[in-house]
């Protein structure tokens, strides 16, 4: 079967979206277009709106629609907490499961030299001009734990260092409800040597 | 083809539509190449802790053509190098003179022996700028690019330690003349005999080899400059 120009630039477009093929593509548009109509409508004035708006934060560079987003812009969070993440998805993460009341410095990657991502391409000056302004007491290095994750970490903290400021990193361990039989090596090896003396 | 249980490291990965990553691996029989490794950056994925650099493995993958068929990958059954904190920026730039200096399907099971090498030691002590340099004379010396640190380039004489050289790239040292003026690298010849005896146990000959290697290399590499540079702090 052959598809008219217009359905076959929507499947085509759908198709940008990350785990949707072909099929799974043909079938969201045949769904938006018999059933949904209003549904498809919303959708795209939502994106649209979205692609246009959104840049991002002048301050920690997550996604924001504002100059400054609405976690820096907030008066009551710790202002002396800065928590580094890789990705706009980890604040999000952090901000639902735990009580994490500071900022966030968002570097959109990691330390990757083969790829042509250094320092620069993190925004690390603007890390390390906020460094200098003063006012952090710690900077929480909240990368991935892969040797990217960990060695954008280290030169992150080497330049919390140079300007004295406490950087602390995220602990390794087993997660939650695991067995120490089936944990990969190296994660049982990192939970091992950050063991913690047990108190009340 | 079929390979199975390669030794091998991991130089470099990059994402692959949705799940997927394509790895650029250095084995020790087959040199450097690419393969596809499928799923394992899916969320449930247990190859993730395995597919990291620096470490060790066991590969095996099978296919023609330029992009194989990861099929497995396991932890070689030896303990691993611990690289961190200032040792990982060491293990990039390696990574990077690989992939910069060695054509895939070159087949360099010495320069394998000594990658494994450098690993272990980059866990172990210290002194990392010694033995990143002694990589970078080894390695040179494997890919047919070795240095003379022996004699004078010109006149053939053995280097002197109380004398200054300039080192010609791909020609060697040659003794300066004390009338010579130029905006070159002088080099004394007692930097050179160290580097020669691999026994960098001073700072100025440190710096001075540092200085050396540095222009050598770029030479090999070419304009584009190597990033991993930017990660030393």
């Amino acid at each position: 079967m052959s598809l008219s120009p217009l359905l076959g630039q929507l499947i085509e477009a759908l198709r940008c979206l990350p785990g949707v093929g072909p099929k799974s593509a043909q079938r969201m548009a045949f769904h938006l277009l018999e059933r949904d109509r209003d549904g498809a409508l919303k959708l795209s004035r939502a994106l649209d709106e979205a692609v246009e708006k959104i840049g991002q934060c002048k301050k920690c560079r997550t996604l924001s629609e504002t100059e400054v987003c609405y976690i820096c812009n907030n008066p009551l969070r710790d202002q002396g907490l800065v928590c580094v993440v890789e990705t706009p998805s980890d604040v999000l993460a952090i901000e639902q499961a735990t009580g994490f009341k500071g900022l966030y410095f968002v570097l959109m990657g990691h330390l990757s030299p083969l790829d042509g991502i250094g320092p620069a391409e993190l925004g690390l000056d603007k890390l390390e001009q906020r460094l200098q302004q003063g006012g952090i007491q710690e900077l929480i290095l909240a990368t991935n734990p892969t040797v990217e994750g960990e060695t954008t970490a280290h030169y992150i903290s080497q330049m919390a260092q140079e300007n004295g400021i406490r950087a602390s990193r995220l602990a390794h361990g087993i997660p939650l409800g695991g067995e120490l039989e089936y944990i990969d090596g190296g994660t049982l090896a990192h939970a091992f040597s950050g063991r913690l003396t047990v108190s009340d | 083809m079929r390979v199975q249980d390669q030794p091998a490291y991991i130089l470099h990965q990059r994402p692959f539509r949705d799940t997927s990553q394509i790895i650029e691996l250095f084995s020790r029989d087959y040199g450097r190449l690419s393969v596809i490794s499928r799923g394992s950056r899916s969320a449930k994925s247990k190859l993730k802790s395995t597919l990291q650099l620096f470490q060790p493995l066991h590969v095996s993958w099978s296919g023609k053509g330029e992009l194989p068929l990861l099929t497995r990958a396991e932890p070689a059954e030896y303990k691993p190098p611990v690289i961190k904190s200032r040792a990982l920026p060491c293990g990039f730039y390696i990574n990077e003179l690989i992939v910069r200096l060695l054509h895939q399907h070159d087949i360099h099971e010495e320069l394998f022996d000594l990658y494994h090498n450098v690993m272990y030691a980059f866990g172990n002590n210290d002194e990392l700028e010694v033995t990143l340099r002694l990589f970078e004379k080894e390695l040179l010396q494997l890919l047919g690019f070795g240095l003379n640190l022996v004699s004078d380039a010109d006149s053939g004489e053995l280097i002197d330690e109380q004398s200054d050289y300039i080192y010609y790239i791909e020609h060697g040292p040659v003794r300066v003349t004390s009338l010579v003026k130029t905006d070159q690298l002088i080099i004394s010849g007692k930097s050179l005999l160290a580097y020669e005896k691999s026994v960098l146990d001073s700072g100025s000959v440190r710096r001075e080899i540092k200085q050396l290697m540095r222009n050598i290399i770029n030479y090999y590499i070419g304009s584009k400059p190597l990033r991993s540079r930017e990660l030393f702090r």
